[in-house]
Protein backbone atom coordinates (compact mmCIF):
# COMPACT_ATOMS: atom_id res chain seq x y z
CA UNK A 1 0.00 0.00 0.00
CA UNK A 2 1.63 3.53 -0.54
CA UNK A 3 2.34 5.39 2.04
CA UNK A 4 1.39 8.63 0.36
CA UNK A 5 -0.82 9.00 -2.85
CA UNK A 6 -2.60 11.99 -5.16
CA UNK A 7 -5.43 11.43 -7.07
CA UNK A 8 -6.38 13.70 -10.02
CA UNK A 9 -5.30 16.97 -8.39
CA UNK A 10 -6.15 20.19 -9.93
CA UNK A 11 -4.52 23.28 -8.49
CA UNK A 12 -5.34 26.92 -10.64
CA UNK A 13 -3.10 30.05 -9.31
CA UNK A 14 -5.82 32.85 -10.78
CA UNK A 15 -6.50 32.06 -13.69
CA UNK A 16 -3.43 29.68 -14.49
CA UNK A 17 -3.74 25.90 -14.29
CA UNK A 18 -0.29 24.78 -12.83
CA UNK A 19 -1.81 21.02 -12.33
CA UNK A 20 -4.14 20.02 -14.82
CA UNK A 21 -5.28 16.02 -13.15
CA UNK A 22 -2.16 14.63 -11.06
CA UNK A 23 -1.79 11.02 -10.14
CA UNK A 24 1.00 9.49 -8.10
CA UNK A 25 1.57 7.23 -5.59
CA UNK A 26 4.43 6.28 -3.06
CA UNK A 27 5.44 3.20 -1.65
CA UNK A 28 6.79 2.55 1.51
CA UNK A 29 10.50 3.01 0.82
CA UNK A 30 10.67 4.38 -2.39
CA UNK A 31 12.61 7.29 -3.70
CA UNK A 32 10.47 9.41 -6.46
CA UNK A 33 12.19 12.14 -8.36
CA UNK A 34 9.96 14.88 -9.83
CA UNK A 35 11.82 16.03 -12.91
CA UNK A 36 10.19 19.19 -14.97
CA UNK A 37 10.77 22.57 -16.28
CA UNK A 38 9.96 25.42 -13.79
CA UNK A 39 6.59 26.11 -14.31
CA UNK A 40 5.91 22.61 -14.89
CA UNK A 41 3.76 22.14 -11.16
CA UNK A 42 6.34 19.22 -9.84
CA UNK A 43 7.00 22.30 -6.79
CA UNK A 44 3.14 22.64 -6.40
CA UNK A 45 3.06 18.75 -6.26
CA UNK A 46 5.10 18.42 -3.23
CA UNK A 47 3.03 21.49 -1.31
CA UNK A 48 0.17 19.74 -2.27
CA UNK A 49 1.56 16.22 -0.41
CA UNK A 50 1.49 17.74 2.62
CA UNK A 51 -1.01 20.14 2.06
CA UNK A 52 0.53 23.62 2.66
CA UNK A 53 -1.11 24.13 -1.04
CA UNK A 54 -4.77 22.90 -0.74
CA UNK A 55 -6.07 21.11 -4.17
CA UNK A 56 -8.61 22.70 -6.10
CA UNK A 57 -9.59 19.38 -7.04
CA UNK A 58 -8.93 16.01 -6.00
CA UNK A 59 -7.65 13.86 -3.26
CA UNK A 60 -4.98 13.50 -0.88
CA UNK A 61 -4.26 9.79 0.57
CA UNK A 62 -2.06 8.71 3.84
CA UNK A 63 -1.47 5.24 4.13
CA UNK A 64 -5.03 4.54 1.61
CA UNK A 65 -6.73 7.15 4.17
CA UNK A 66 -8.64 9.97 1.92
CA UNK A 67 -7.97 13.12 3.98
CA UNK A 68 -10.62 15.73 4.54
CA UNK A 69 -14.20 15.84 4.57
CA UNK A 70 -16.26 16.30 1.56
CA UNK A 71 -18.33 19.30 0.59
CA UNK A 72 -21.59 19.77 -1.02
CA UNK A 73 -19.82 20.77 -4.40
CA UNK A 74 -17.73 17.84 -4.39
CA UNK A 75 -14.48 19.66 -3.75
CA UNK A 76 -12.57 18.83 0.52
CA UNK A 77 -12.54 20.79 3.66
CA UNK A 78 -9.42 20.37 5.50
CA UNK A 79 -9.53 20.84 9.14
CA UNK A 80 -6.58 22.54 10.86
CA UNK A 81 -6.06 19.64 13.38
CA UNK A 82 -6.00 16.80 10.21
CA UNK A 83 -3.47 19.23 8.38
CA UNK A 84 -1.44 19.18 11.82
CA UNK A 85 -1.83 15.81 11.93
CA UNK A 86 -0.38 14.84 8.18
CA UNK A 87 2.17 17.64 8.28
CA UNK A 88 4.05 15.91 11.49
CA UNK A 89 4.16 12.67 9.30
CA UNK A 90 5.70 13.96 6.25
CA UNK A 91 8.76 16.13 6.83
CA UNK A 92 9.51 18.88 4.61
CA UNK A 93 12.70 20.48 3.45
CA UNK A 94 12.56 23.56 1.91
CA UNK A 95 14.55 25.01 -1.17
CA UNK A 96 15.34 28.34 1.40
CA UNK A 97 15.59 26.28 4.79
CA UNK A 98 13.48 27.88 6.68
CA UNK A 99 15.36 27.63 9.70
CA UNK A 100 13.99 29.78 12.80
CA UNK A 101 17.34 32.35 13.45
CA UNK A 102 16.32 33.29 17.02
CA UNK A 103 17.11 28.99 17.64
CA UNK A 104 20.08 27.37 18.12
CA UNK A 105 20.56 24.31 15.80
CA UNK A 106 19.67 22.19 18.17
CA UNK A 107 16.60 23.92 19.28
CA UNK A 108 15.24 23.95 15.51
CA UNK A 109 15.38 20.41 16.11
CA UNK A 110 13.50 20.34 19.19
CA UNK A 111 10.88 22.63 18.81
CA UNK A 112 8.70 20.38 16.89
CA UNK A 113 9.20 17.34 19.38
CA UNK A 114 8.72 19.15 22.10
CA UNK A 115 5.65 21.69 20.85
CA UNK A 116 3.86 18.60 18.92
CA UNK A 117 5.07 15.74 19.89
CA UNK A 118 5.15 16.85 23.66
CA UNK A 119 8.77 15.27 24.49
CA UNK A 120 10.47 16.75 27.61
CA UNK A 121 13.51 18.40 27.01
CA UNK A 122 16.06 16.12 27.93
CA UNK A 123 14.56 13.69 25.97
CA UNK A 124 14.08 16.26 22.69
CA UNK A 125 17.73 17.15 23.25
CA UNK A 126 18.96 13.63 22.91
CA UNK A 127 16.37 13.03 20.15
CA UNK A 128 18.03 16.21 18.52
CA UNK A 129 22.14 15.34 18.99
CA UNK A 130 21.05 11.56 17.53
CA UNK A 131 19.74 13.09 14.29
CA UNK A 132 22.17 15.87 14.33
CA UNK A 133 25.12 13.15 14.61
CA UNK A 134 23.61 11.57 11.49
CA UNK A 135 23.86 14.20 9.28
CA UNK A 136 27.22 14.79 10.65
CA UNK A 137 26.95 18.20 12.47
CA UNK A 138 26.94 16.93 16.33
CA UNK A 139 29.37 19.49 16.73
CA UNK A 140 27.24 22.48 15.33
CA UNK A 141 24.48 22.00 18.49
CA UNK A 142 24.58 24.99 20.15
CA UNK A 143 25.61 27.29 17.04
CA UNK A 144 22.96 29.79 15.58
CA UNK A 145 21.74 28.75 11.90
CA UNK A 146 23.31 32.16 10.57
CA UNK A 147 27.01 30.94 11.37
CA UNK A 148 26.58 27.76 9.60
CA UNK A 149 27.01 27.27 5.45
CA UNK A 150 24.07 26.79 2.96
CA UNK A 151 25.23 23.09 2.84
CA UNK A 152 25.30 23.02 6.43
CA UNK A 153 21.71 25.14 7.40
CA UNK A 154 19.70 22.73 4.93
CA UNK A 155 21.45 19.06 6.88
CA UNK A 156 20.13 20.96 10.03
CA UNK A 157 16.69 21.44 8.27
CA UNK A 158 16.79 17.72 6.99
CA UNK A 159 18.03 16.28 10.70
CA UNK A 160 15.03 18.89 11.71
CA UNK A 161 12.36 17.02 9.89
CA UNK A 162 13.66 13.41 10.56
CA UNK A 163 13.31 13.55 14.16
CA UNK A 164 9.62 13.65 13.66
CA UNK A 165 10.09 10.14 12.57
CA UNK A 166 8.45 10.85 9.26
CA UNK A 167 6.57 8.68 7.28
CA UNK A 168 7.67 10.35 4.48
CA UNK A 169 10.42 13.06 3.39
CA UNK A 170 9.66 16.23 0.65
CA UNK A 171 12.55 17.63 -0.58
CA UNK A 172 11.69 21.03 -2.73
CA UNK A 173 14.57 21.65 -5.02
CA UNK A 174 16.74 21.19 -1.65
CA UNK A 175 20.28 22.13 -2.84
CA UNK A 176 18.93 24.98 -5.92
CA UNK A 177 19.81 27.89 -3.53
CA UNK A 178 23.46 26.15 -2.30
CA UNK A 179 26.93 27.23 -3.70
CA UNK A 180 27.93 24.80 -6.24
CA UNK A 181 30.32 23.25 -4.14
CA UNK A 182 28.03 22.53 -1.21
CA UNK A 183 25.70 20.58 -3.17
CA UNK A 184 27.15 17.66 -3.23
CA UNK A 185 27.05 17.47 0.94
CA UNK A 186 23.53 17.61 0.81
CA UNK A 187 22.95 15.35 -2.10
CA UNK A 188 25.03 12.82 -0.65
CA UNK A 189 22.90 13.17 2.88
CA UNK A 190 19.73 12.49 0.72
CA UNK A 191 21.48 9.63 -1.27
CA UNK A 192 22.16 8.02 2.66
CA UNK A 193 18.78 8.74 3.51
CA UNK A 194 17.72 6.86 0.71
CA UNK A 195 20.11 3.60 0.74
CA UNK A 196 18.35 3.32 4.72
CA UNK A 197 15.04 3.10 3.07
CA UNK A 198 13.36 6.43 3.61
CA UNK A 199 10.26 7.08 1.55
CA UNK A 200 11.50 9.91 -0.56
CA UNK A 201 9.82 12.81 -2.96
CA UNK A 202 12.22 14.83 -4.12
CA UNK A 203 12.33 18.00 -6.54
CA UNK A 204 15.56 18.50 -8.07
CA UNK A 205 16.73 19.97 -11.27
CA UNK A 206 20.39 17.49 -9.90
CA UNK A 207 19.63 14.45 -12.95
CA UNK A 208 22.97 12.78 -11.61
CA UNK A 209 21.34 12.22 -8.04
CA UNK A 210 17.77 11.33 -10.16
CA UNK A 211 19.73 8.66 -12.04
CA UNK A 212 21.78 7.24 -8.89
CA UNK A 213 19.42 7.55 -6.28
CA UNK A 214 16.27 7.39 -7.58
CA UNK A 215 13.47 4.15 -7.71
CA UNK A 216 11.80 5.91 -10.14
CA UNK A 217 11.42 9.22 -11.90
CA UNK A 218 8.69 11.47 -12.89
CA UNK A 219 8.92 13.96 -15.67
CA UNK A 220 6.15 16.77 -15.24
CA UNK A 221 4.97 18.86 -18.10
CA UNK A 222 2.40 21.84 -18.66
CA UNK A 223 0.90 20.62 -15.53
CA UNK A 224 0.66 16.70 -16.05
CA UNK A 225 2.82 13.90 -15.73
CA UNK A 226 4.26 13.49 -19.64
CA UNK A 227 6.07 10.17 -18.77
CA UNK A 228 7.66 8.00 -15.82
CA UNK A 229 9.69 5.06 -15.09
CA UNK A 230 13.08 4.10 -14.20
CA UNK A 231 15.81 6.03 -14.33
CA UNK A 232 17.55 4.56 -17.23
CA UNK A 233 14.28 4.64 -19.03
CA UNK A 234 13.34 8.40 -18.66
CA UNK A 235 17.15 9.65 -18.22
CA UNK A 236 18.67 7.88 -20.69
CA UNK A 237 15.46 6.82 -23.27
CA UNK A 238 12.52 9.34 -23.18
CA UNK A 239 10.16 8.77 -25.44
CA UNK A 240 8.47 12.24 -25.84
CA UNK A 241 10.07 15.34 -27.17
CA UNK A 242 9.60 17.56 -24.49
CA UNK A 243 11.20 15.16 -21.79
CA UNK A 244 14.47 15.23 -24.96
CA UNK A 245 14.63 18.91 -25.13
CA UNK A 246 14.85 18.96 -21.19
CA UNK A 247 17.53 16.57 -20.93
CA UNK A 248 19.40 17.90 -23.46
CA UNK A 249 19.45 21.47 -21.84
CA UNK A 250 20.40 19.92 -18.70
CA UNK A 251 23.39 18.52 -20.46
CA UNK A 252 24.40 20.28 -23.31
CA UNK A 253 27.54 21.93 -21.00
CA UNK A 254 28.91 18.68 -19.50
CA UNK A 255 32.14 17.29 -19.54
CA UNK A 256 33.10 14.19 -21.74
CA UNK A 257 33.63 10.99 -19.70
CA UNK A 258 36.78 10.03 -19.01
CA UNK B 1 26.17 90.46 32.95
CA UNK B 2 27.86 87.71 35.00
CA UNK B 3 26.18 84.81 36.65
CA UNK B 4 27.48 83.20 40.03
CA UNK B 5 26.27 79.60 39.67
CA UNK B 6 25.07 78.04 42.75
CA UNK B 7 23.00 75.24 42.97
CA UNK B 8 23.23 74.63 46.60
CA UNK B 9 19.54 75.92 47.28
CA UNK B 10 18.91 72.83 45.55
CA UNK B 11 19.03 70.68 48.85
CA UNK B 12 16.23 72.19 50.59
CA UNK B 13 14.02 70.78 47.55
CA UNK B 14 15.21 67.38 47.21
CA UNK B 15 11.52 65.95 48.57
CA UNK B 16 9.32 67.59 46.02
CA UNK B 17 12.06 67.17 43.48
CA UNK B 18 12.27 63.54 44.36
CA UNK B 19 8.09 62.92 44.46
CA UNK B 20 8.07 64.96 40.91
CA UNK B 21 10.97 61.82 39.91
CA UNK B 22 8.51 59.17 41.29
CA UNK B 23 5.57 60.69 39.01
CA UNK B 24 7.60 60.50 35.95
CA UNK B 25 8.51 57.08 36.49
CA UNK B 26 4.49 55.90 37.64
CA UNK B 27 3.18 58.02 34.61
CA UNK B 28 5.75 56.49 32.17
CA UNK B 29 5.99 52.99 33.16
CA UNK B 30 2.29 53.06 32.77
CA UNK B 31 2.02 54.71 29.43
CA UNK B 32 4.88 52.42 28.21
CA UNK B 33 2.45 49.11 29.21
CA UNK B 34 -0.86 50.70 28.44
CA UNK B 35 0.56 51.89 24.78
CA UNK B 36 2.57 48.68 23.91
CA UNK B 37 -0.77 46.72 24.94
CA UNK B 38 -3.07 49.02 22.96
CA UNK B 39 -0.48 49.58 19.94
CA UNK B 40 -0.25 45.63 19.71
CA UNK B 41 -4.23 45.12 19.36
CA UNK B 42 -3.84 47.87 17.04
CA UNK B 43 -1.28 45.89 15.18
CA UNK B 44 -3.27 42.51 15.39
CA UNK B 45 -5.90 44.34 13.74
CA UNK B 46 -3.56 45.80 11.11
CA UNK B 47 -2.68 42.55 9.95
CA UNK B 48 -6.25 41.29 9.74
CA UNK B 49 -8.14 39.45 6.76
CA UNK B 50 -10.73 41.78 7.26
CA UNK B 51 -10.72 44.87 5.31
CA UNK B 52 -12.81 46.85 7.78
CA UNK B 53 -10.75 45.81 10.34
CA UNK B 54 -7.64 47.00 8.35
CA UNK B 55 -8.51 50.17 7.79
CA UNK B 56 -10.20 51.01 11.24
CA UNK B 57 -6.78 50.22 12.75
CA UNK B 58 -4.95 52.57 9.82
CA UNK B 59 -7.71 55.36 10.96
CA UNK B 60 -6.63 54.85 14.54
CA UNK B 61 -2.86 54.93 13.95
CA UNK B 62 -3.11 57.95 11.40
CA UNK B 63 -5.26 60.17 13.76
CA UNK B 64 -2.93 59.33 16.83
CA UNK B 65 -0.23 60.33 15.24
CA UNK B 66 -0.72 63.45 13.13
CA UNK B 67 -2.53 65.26 16.44
CA UNK B 68 0.50 66.34 18.87
CA UNK B 69 0.16 65.01 23.01
CA UNK B 70 -0.84 68.30 23.84
CA UNK B 71 -3.56 68.62 21.86
CA UNK B 72 -4.86 65.01 22.96
CA UNK B 73 -3.72 65.59 26.47
CA UNK B 74 -5.99 68.65 26.38
CA UNK B 75 -8.93 67.17 24.66
CA UNK B 76 -8.91 64.88 27.78
CA UNK B 77 -8.79 67.23 29.75
CA UNK B 78 -10.76 70.11 29.06
CA UNK B 79 -12.87 69.00 26.25
CA UNK B 80 -14.29 65.64 27.57
CA UNK B 81 -14.92 67.25 30.91
CA UNK B 82 -17.21 69.53 29.02
CA UNK B 83 -19.06 67.07 27.07
CA UNK B 84 -19.50 64.26 29.61
CA UNK B 85 -19.84 66.21 33.00
CA UNK B 86 -16.89 63.81 34.37
CA UNK B 87 -13.48 65.28 35.47
CA UNK B 88 -10.87 62.79 35.90
CA UNK B 89 -7.72 63.27 38.32
CA UNK B 90 -4.47 65.02 36.40
CA UNK B 91 -2.59 61.17 36.59
CA UNK B 92 -5.13 59.25 34.82
CA UNK B 93 -6.06 61.70 32.28
CA UNK B 94 -2.30 61.93 31.37
CA UNK B 95 -2.03 57.98 31.48
CA UNK B 96 -5.09 57.76 29.11
CA UNK B 97 -3.56 60.76 26.30
CA UNK B 98 -0.15 60.13 26.32
CA UNK B 99 -0.92 55.88 26.11
CA UNK B 100 -3.17 56.65 22.95
CA UNK B 101 -0.71 58.87 21.72
CA UNK B 102 2.20 56.64 22.07
CA UNK B 103 -0.19 53.24 21.17
CA UNK B 104 0.21 54.94 17.48
CA UNK B 105 3.89 54.55 17.55
CA UNK B 106 3.99 51.10 19.32
CA UNK B 107 1.66 49.38 16.64
CA UNK B 108 3.73 50.64 13.91
CA UNK B 109 7.03 49.61 15.14
CA UNK B 110 5.20 46.43 15.69
CA UNK B 111 3.69 45.99 11.85
CA UNK B 112 7.20 47.05 10.35
CA UNK B 113 8.79 43.73 13.25
CA UNK B 114 5.85 41.72 11.47
CA UNK B 115 6.85 42.53 8.30
CA UNK B 116 10.45 41.83 8.95
CA UNK B 117 9.73 38.18 9.50
CA UNK B 118 10.53 36.02 6.46
CA UNK B 119 6.73 34.47 5.57
CA UNK B 120 8.74 30.90 4.97
CA UNK B 121 9.23 31.02 9.09
CA UNK B 122 5.21 30.01 8.82
CA UNK B 123 5.83 27.35 6.34
CA UNK B 124 8.86 26.14 8.15
CA UNK B 125 6.50 25.70 11.49
CA UNK B 126 3.44 24.29 9.75
CA UNK B 127 5.77 21.56 8.00
CA UNK B 128 6.54 20.76 11.71
CA UNK B 129 2.83 20.32 12.40
CA UNK B 130 2.82 22.89 15.03
CA UNK B 131 -0.33 25.18 15.15
CA UNK B 132 -0.71 28.83 14.01
CA UNK B 133 -0.90 30.04 17.61
CA UNK B 134 2.39 27.46 18.60
CA UNK B 135 4.01 28.94 15.22
CA UNK B 136 3.49 32.42 16.36
CA UNK B 137 4.04 32.14 19.77
CA UNK B 138 7.32 30.07 19.48
CA UNK B 139 8.64 31.04 16.17
CA UNK B 140 7.33 34.75 15.08
CA UNK B 141 6.54 36.66 18.10
CA UNK B 142 10.64 35.92 19.03
CA UNK B 143 12.04 37.48 15.90
CA UNK B 144 9.36 40.43 15.63
CA UNK B 145 10.18 41.67 19.09
CA UNK B 146 14.47 40.68 17.92
CA UNK B 147 14.04 43.11 14.74
CA UNK B 148 11.56 45.34 16.86
CA UNK B 149 13.79 45.52 20.07
CA UNK B 150 15.67 49.12 19.15
CA UNK B 151 12.56 50.92 18.19
CA UNK B 152 10.76 49.67 21.12
CA UNK B 153 13.48 50.88 23.37
CA UNK B 154 13.65 54.48 21.43
CA UNK B 155 9.81 54.35 22.13
CA UNK B 156 10.45 54.19 25.74
CA UNK B 157 12.85 56.69 25.98
CA UNK B 158 10.81 59.13 24.20
CA UNK B 159 7.51 58.15 26.45
CA UNK B 160 9.86 59.59 29.38
CA UNK B 161 10.02 62.85 27.65
CA UNK B 162 6.59 63.37 26.49
CA UNK B 163 5.24 62.38 29.77
CA UNK B 164 7.05 66.27 30.90
CA UNK B 165 4.30 67.51 28.86
CA UNK B 166 1.82 66.40 31.69
CA UNK B 167 3.08 69.69 33.02
CA UNK B 168 0.99 71.61 31.27
CA UNK B 169 -2.42 70.48 33.03
CA UNK B 170 -0.03 70.82 36.24
CA UNK B 171 0.31 66.88 37.07
CA UNK B 172 3.42 67.52 39.36
CA UNK B 173 5.71 65.08 37.37
CA UNK B 174 9.51 65.96 37.46
CA UNK B 175 9.29 68.86 35.27
CA UNK B 176 6.17 70.61 36.85
CA UNK B 177 8.26 70.36 40.25
CA UNK B 178 11.28 72.00 39.10
CA UNK B 179 9.74 74.92 37.41
CA UNK B 180 7.51 75.45 40.48
CA UNK B 181 11.55 74.92 42.31
CA UNK B 182 12.42 77.72 39.85
CA UNK B 183 10.00 79.99 40.20
CA UNK B 184 10.33 80.30 44.08
CA UNK B 185 14.27 80.78 43.66
CA UNK B 186 14.14 82.97 40.70
CA UNK B 187 17.25 80.47 39.60
CA UNK B 188 16.09 78.87 36.49
CA UNK B 189 19.53 78.13 35.02
CA UNK B 190 20.49 76.23 37.83
CA UNK B 191 17.37 74.53 38.38
CA UNK B 192 16.85 73.31 34.75
CA UNK B 193 20.52 72.60 34.29
CA UNK B 194 20.09 69.80 37.54
CA UNK B 195 16.50 68.50 36.20
CA UNK B 196 18.31 68.10 32.77
CA UNK B 197 21.23 66.28 34.54
CA UNK B 198 18.40 64.22 36.71
CA UNK B 199 16.27 63.12 33.69
CA UNK B 200 19.40 62.06 31.12
CA UNK B 201 20.74 59.88 34.04
CA UNK B 202 17.04 58.74 34.19
CA UNK B 203 16.90 58.11 30.23
CA UNK B 204 20.89 56.59 30.42
CA UNK B 205 19.58 53.90 32.85
CA UNK B 206 16.62 52.88 30.76
CA UNK B 207 18.94 52.49 28.05
CA UNK B 208 21.09 50.42 30.09
CA UNK B 209 17.95 48.36 30.84
CA UNK B 210 17.12 47.88 27.45
CA UNK B 211 20.54 46.91 25.76
CA UNK B 212 20.10 44.09 28.50
CA UNK B 213 16.78 43.50 27.55
CA UNK B 214 17.88 43.71 23.80
CA UNK B 215 20.50 41.04 24.23
CA UNK B 216 18.21 39.02 25.76
CA UNK B 217 15.81 38.78 23.02
CA UNK B 218 18.41 38.77 20.22
CA UNK B 219 18.69 34.52 21.19
CA UNK B 220 21.90 34.38 21.36
CA UNK B 221 23.34 32.09 23.89
CA UNK B 222 19.77 31.86 25.19
CA UNK B 223 18.96 28.41 26.66
CA UNK B 224 15.11 27.49 26.24
CA UNK B 225 13.66 27.94 29.45
CA UNK B 226 10.72 26.24 30.97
Amino acid sequence: MSVIAVRNIHKRFGNQDVLKGIDLSVAKGETVVLLGSSGSGKSTILRTLNLLDLPDEGDVFLHGNKLGQPRPDGTRRYREGELRSLRRRVGMVFQHFNLFPHLTVEENIMIGLRRVLNYSITQAREKARHHLHHVGLAEKALAFPDTLSGGQRQRVAIARALAMDPDVMLFDEATSALDPERVSEVLRTMRQLSQEGTTMVVVTHELGFAYNVADRVVFLHGGRILEQGTPTEILLHPTHAPTREFLHAHTEFRLPSA
Amino acid sequence: MRHTWDFSFLVHYLLPLGRGLMNTICLSGVVMVAGFTLGLLAAIAAMSPLRTVRMASAAYVELLRNVPALVILFLFFYVIPVLTGFQNDRFLTACVAFSLYTSAYFCEILRGGFLAVDPGQWEGGQALGLSRAGIFCWIIAPQIIRAAMPSLANEAIEIVKISTVASTIAFPEFLYQTKIVSDIEYRPIETYTASAIVMTILILTLTWVSRIAARHFAGHRRKERE
